[in-house]
């Protein structure tokens, strides 16, 4: 997994990139943490997201719980269909009714 | 007028789930199976429609009236419940049906003959609690001795088949006409001289090769170096233990398989090897650590990849058999994945083989059908998600280890691919 940070103005833009699988562990949890501890607002992009499964998205899970619970907001832009087909098995999306944007193309 | 009028369009209704009472365990029948309710008293049949499945009941929705009483339901030809029904709640066509056995055509014989002697049998018995209820100016303490030794009486009455020697020095003096197997004799005599020299009774189990039987063992040191001996045959006991197991594996079995609509298959060893038997492994990759995952997903895409699959459905393919990798990670010690492909069935199947402890048969429903996202890197969403996007999953489990097969229909073989 490759990301990049983008923040002005309370908003942080987080583009990640790759594969998000078990070897991501907390790292990605960690990041939208320590991003969502500085801005109100954090746009994940997914655009170059090309494969997630349950062990690479747990502790981003919990930590966007975490921070919707603290008021901060959170969203999903630019995601591949069939990744975000992905999170829905798992029930992410329904679980955490985040905003979903999927990628036009 | 109910709910359950809504379903199966509904999914988050979940009144047929609650009114089973089988807490999580229960699972929406989707679509509704159609089935007939014998009722055993009357023999009258009454249509209906199998809506909700746990261990413990079944959810049945029906139009026709359907007196309180026990009916026998055929789920297939060799494959029927008996259970019966309480009054039904508020005039509602959902009846629950509350399950007393399962029964396979050949068992029927059997269990009719066996429920009558047990009738009989219970008729007939002294029940130790009987004996101790009559009030006498005896202790509590006494009464509770008296009912202690009754109560192993009781256990030694089930026995059939119980040696008793006294040990001494190696000579075996046994206390009634039978003798000790030769097989055994250097272990009983390594377990008594351990009790003895330790001062207190020890249990093993030992094979008596020239008998053919499993023996419980109990060894308890006596004054002047000598030992008693208690053998209590327990061969029988394993043999029906493992036939409980076996019909509890197939109900199992049925039962899942009806509640993912034939998607999960219980697999047994044998039916596992005839699999891979009829295909060719392509590929194997082990798995020690989160690394290795990638190159599970790469050969997965080099096998496949003369394969015409639309991407997306690759991609959720690899998903599946990613989440069954992680499993071994996560739950297990190592991890092997092999990929086969049955160019005659237009099958790829993929065995991941997790050398951990292995699932229990208790633990298969909520392993394997608890939705969602219920606990960090969980195995449920792990098995939703291989549900979702495999064509089929099949599930091996032993105390050596799970294995979990995973099958990809494919349209067009490789090798035709690769000649054009």
């Amino acid at each position: 997994m490759d990301y990049q940070v983008k923040e002005a103005e309370q908003q942080a833009i987080v583009y990640l990139e790759g594969e998000l699988d078990m070897l991501v562990g907390e790292r990605l949890g960690n990041l939208i943490r320590e991003v969502g501890q500085r801005n109100k607002a954090i746009l994940l992009d997914f655009r170059e997201v090309t494969f997630v499964d349950s062990s690479g998205i747990g502790s981003m899970f919990f930590a966007t719980k975490d921070l919707l619970a603290s008021g901060k907001h959170v969203e999903i832009v630019n995601i591949r269909e069939e990744v975000l087909d992905i999170l829905r098995v798992l029930g992410f999306t329904e679980a955490l009714k985040i905003r979903v944007t999927p990628l036009k193309g | 007028m109910y709910q359950c009028d809504q379903c199966p369009d509904d999914p988050t209704c979940t009144y047929c789930l609650s009114e089973l009472g089988a807490g999580h365990m229960a699972q929406k029948v989707i679509p509704p199976r159609r089935i007939q309710l014998l009722n055993l008293s009357t023999g009258s049949k009454i249509s209906a429609e199998l809506r909700a499945v746990s261990r413990i009941a079944l959810g049945v929705f029906t139009k026709q009236k359907c007196p309180p009483g026990r009916y026998e339901i055929e789920l297939d030809t060799d494959f029927r419940i008996i259970g019966s029904t309480v009054m039904r709640y508020n005039d509602s066509q959902y009846q629950v049906v509350d399950i007393e056995k399962v029964l396979r055509k050949q068992e029927v014989l059997d269990r009719l003959l066996m429920e009558e002697f047990h009738l009989w049998h219970l008729t007939h018995e002294l029940e130790p609690s009987e004996v101790t209820a009559d009030p006498s100016d005896l202790k509590e303490e006494q009464k509770q001795m008296i009912k202690r030794e009754l109560d192993k009486l009781f256990i030694l009455q089930q026995i059939h088949d119980i040696r008793m020697f006294i040990w001494k020095k190696g000579i075996y003096q046994p206390l009634g006409e039978f003798f000790l197997d030769e097989s055994c004799e250097p272990d009983v005599n390594r377990i008594a001289e351990r009790a003895l020299a330790r001062k207190e009774p020890i249990r093993e189990q030992l094979v008596a090769q020239g008998m053919d039987r499993v023996f419980d063992v109990h060894v308890v040191p006596l004054p002047k170096q000598s030992c008693g001996i208690a053998m209590i045959d327990i061969t029988d006991m394993i043999a029906t233990e493992r036939k409980r197991q076996r019909q509890e594996w197939e109900l199992y079995k049925q039962v899942l398989s009806i509640v993912t609509e034939q998607k999960l298959v219980l697999l047994q060893d044998v039916e596992l090897y005839e699999l891979i038997k009829a295909s060719d492994r392509r590929s194997t990759i082990f798995i020690g650590e989160a690394a290795d995952l990638a190159r599970v997903r790469q050969a997965i895409r080099e096998v496949l990849g003369a394969c015409s699959i639309a991407p997306a459905r690759l991609l959720h393919f690899i998903v599946a058999v990613n989440e069954a990798a992680t499993n071994t990670i996560t739950h297990g010690k190592a991890g092997r994945v092999d990929v086969y492909l049955s160019e005659k069935e237009h099958v790829c199947r993929v065995v991941v083989f997790d050398q951990g402890t292995g699932i229990s048969l208790s633990e298969l429903p909520q392993v394997t059908l608890l939705p969602g996202y219920s606990t960090r890197a969980s195995l449920g969403a792990g098995f939703q998600v291989m549900l979702s996007y495999a064509d089929r999953v099949m599930l091996n489990s032993s105390p050596m280890g799970t294995k979990i097969v995973l099958e990809l229909k494919i349209n067009q073989p490789a090798a035709h691919k690769m000649e054009s």
